[in-house]
């Protein structure tokens, strides 16, 4: 290997990139070459300047307002979710229409956490159970689309897919509501709206908790 | 420092695989540990094997990095290293103790487990579920994507918003659900059955078991129920303006002047097992077993 | 715990640092929650080293504000899939890498200029008084070579990647990127007088 040789491998031979055989070459020529010698010392000081230069640099300004303002949406989400507010109108509702009709509730029927109240029969309000449902719902609907802000144009379309889902669930309410209309005291009515109500939160719920990884 | 945990954060990648992405990482781990498995799109195929390791081979996709298997004590955590998780497709194979406890988390991946007897908690979006073998316990939803199981069961809770949900040979106690999936439950023997959907049909087909209980409902899908007509169970069946075909035993009743709803209840072989069926407008078949 | 660079093991965790990741690993839980103040604490721990990568790759601390945000914006919406398998901060900085250097990409592409053909021709303009001008440090040397062969060289030879992994995160080819980065040192040598 002469010099020009060296010097066209010197930097992989500093970065030890060199396959065995032009490594060992390398090495003789080094040996006998002052010249090649200093080269290769001075790219050797420079890369542990470049090494050493310090890597961490504070902004000129706090970035941090700029930071929160953006990450505030989904945090509200996140924070909601985890409060499960929703879940105290829910579980009430629950329990009023379960305690109405006397029957057990199908296992997962009940959001996870609720607890079935006593309810002294005669003041059943299947209106206010109702108004429960609705309320829970819409609180989870907002806070859905309250997500959307922080999301990217694919994520929103994903979400938009995915929240076509709710649209079999509400035709299945309408139904039931309209046949109540005709027979507003029917337990086996009553049960089957509001564990179609849950299915709806249920999948809100899921909804919400995908659009926090989208 | 800042070296440090530069080394670190290297060390945590994988040797730079091969042109087309080629991973293979394996580690030892505990015989019934926890198994968390993450990747958002592609292919995820479990295998329960004895030995006390994790074997994860596979092919990862264009954007991503490289696959991270890490084992801290009782828990192992499988992911794919990508900011582009639910754009690059990553096929993973991964054996592990089949007493394990297993969870996987997707959103477009199709799943696949086998030979898994401890516990298995798997979550996608648009990804298909195909469980087999006989799992303590399982859950597996997805929202638009099939989830099938198979095998004996001890608990299971499987869910499709969209897709059809199939039990096939499970035992124990089976939560089925869809909205608008077609629910299957077939060669069943069970001791407690919950199948419900919205507007998707349900389709069982099984024995049951002396003391069962069957529970079945939906809002307008049709419910066909096929029974060995040796069955002992007592029925209670109802919809409110579905039709009710029953082959088993005697025909439904109006019960109201006003509303066209129907009930029906009656034994078959002295009693025994619950079969409780109920619907909005889907029409309810209760038909003997082929 | 003195650590001199060039040391690459991992070292061996003392009563203190193991407080510190459980600190950390309770703010990251919080942070998951919803709770924006414990991932300010986050931010604040880890700030200067993300802006020091991004100055570096950006080359001009408006766009390297505006990086840092985003990446640390990137970051939250990403928390959710961060396990706790390893520091915070090993977690982050790919992230890092890889918001600065898209971000580039993007530009170039708005620009029609590609990382790959990236002239370091611009740093030899005729115009320059020819031979090294005394006193100028590699800072400044640095900040004033052309982005593509900047990102390179502040990659390999001041963050410690590997050409393929610089390939891979670039989406130039190894022969590229060395090729690249030989020139890059032998202008900053040039432009240093070393």
């Amino acid at each position: 290997m002469n010099c020009e040789g060296f010097r066209q491998q010197l930097d992989d031979y500093v970065d030890g990139l060199l396959p065995e055989r032009e490594h060992q070459d390398a090495e003789l020529h080094l040996g006998s070459c002052a010249d090649c010698r200093v080269e290769e010392r001075r790219l050797r000081v420079f890369l542990a300047e470049a090494s050493g230069l310090r890597r961490e640099a504070q902004p000129g300004r706090d970035l941090w307002p700029g930071i929160a303002e953006r990450i505030e949406p989904r945090a509200k989400l996140l924070r909601f979710v985890r409060r499960g507010g929703w879940l105290v109108g829910v579980a009430a509702a629950a329990a009023v229409v379960f305690a109405l009709v006397q029957a057990r509730p199908r296992p997962g029927a009940l959001p996870a956490g609720a607890e079935l109240r006593p309810v002294a029969a005669g003041s059943v309000d299947i209106e206010r159970a109702e108004a429960e449902y609705v309320r829970a719902t819409n609180q989870l609907l907002q806070a859905l689309n309250a997500s959307r802000g922080s999301m990217s144009p694919e994520a929103q379309k994903e979400m938009a897919e995915l929240e076509t889902s709710v649209n079999a669930i509400d035709d299945a309410l309408r139904d039931v509501k309209r046949a109540l209309e005709t027979d507003p005291q029917n337990n086996k009515l009553n049960r089957m709206l509001a564990s179609t109500h849950q299915k709806k939160i249920d999948l809100l719920l899921k909804l919400i908790r995908l659009s926090s990884q989208i | 420092m800042l070296r440090t945990s530069l080394a670190s954060f290297l060390a945590l990648l994988p040797a730079m695989a091969a042109a087309e992405g080629r991973v293979e990482q394996r580690q030892s781990a505990a015989p019934d540990g926890i198994v968390q498995i993450d990747n958002q799109a592609g292919s995820i195929k479990v295998i329960g094997w004895a030995k006390n390791e994790i074997l994860v081979a596979g092919t990862l996709g264009r954007r991503a990095h490289g696959l991270d298997l890490s084992v801290s004590g009782r828990k192992a955590q499988i992911s794919v290293d990508t900011d582009h998780p639910h754009g690059t497709r990553s096929d993973l194979e991964v054996h592990l103790p089949a007493g394990s406890r297993v969870e996987i988390d997707s959103f477009a991946a199709e799943i696949r487990v086998e030979g898994v007897n401890g516990a298995l908690y798997a979550d996608t979006v648009n990804g298909s579920i195909y469980l087999a073998g006989g799992f303590q316990e399982v859950e597996a939803s997805s929202v638009n994507g099939a989830v099938e199981v198979s095998g004996k069961l001890k608990r299971a809770r499987v869910e499709s918003v969209n897709g059809a949900v199939s039990v096939k040979g499970a035992s124990g106690e089976i939560q089925a659900s869809t909205v608008n999936g077609q629910l299957t439950v077939s060669g069943a023997r069970f001791e407690r059955a919950s199948l419900e959907t919205v507007s998707g049909g349900v389709r069982f087909e099984g024995d049951l078991e002396p003391k069962a209980v069957l529970d079945a409902q939906s809002v307008s899908g049709e419910i066909e129920l096929f029974l060995s007509p040796g069955v002992s169970a007592d029925f209670r069946i109802s919809s409110f303006s579905g039709d009710i075909d029953n082959e088993l035993g005697p025909p439904a009743k109006r019960v109201s002047k006003w509303t066209g709803q129907k009930e029906l209840e009656f034994s078959l072989g002295g009693g025994g097992a619950a079969v409780n069926v109920e619907t909005l407008s889907g029409s309810i078949g209760l038909r003997k077993r082929p | 715990m003195v650590l001199t660079p060039g040391v690459g093991a991992r070292p061996e965790t003392n009563p203190q640092d193991d407080e510190r990741r459980a600190r950390e690993r309770q703010r990251v839980k919080e942070a998951q929650e919803g709770n924006v103040a414990a991932y300010e604490e986050l931010y604040r721990d880890n700030v200067g080293r993300v802006y020091g990568l991004c100055l570096r790759l950006a080359g001009d601390a408006t766009l390297a504000e505006e990086l840092t945000q985003d990446v640390f914006v990137r970051a939250w919406q990403k928390l959710g899939g961060f396990r706790g398998a390893s520091a915070f901060s090993t977690w982050l900085y790919p992230i890092a890498v890889n918001t600065a250097l898209s971000e580039r990409r993007s530009r170039a592409r708005r620009s029609s200029r590609f990382l790959a053909t990236d002239d370091l021709e611009a740093f030899e303009r005729p115009e320059r008084p020819p031979g090294p001008e005394r006193g100028i440090d590699l800072e400044r040397a640095l900040s004033q070579l052309p982005p593509g062969a900047r990102a390179i060289f502040v990659l390999h030879d001041i963050e410690g990647f590997k050409h393929g992994e610089i390939a891979q995160r670039t989406g130039v080819a190894t022969g590229t990127s060395k090729a690249q980065l030989h020139r890059a040192r032998r202008l900053l040598r040039e432009a240093l007088g070393r």
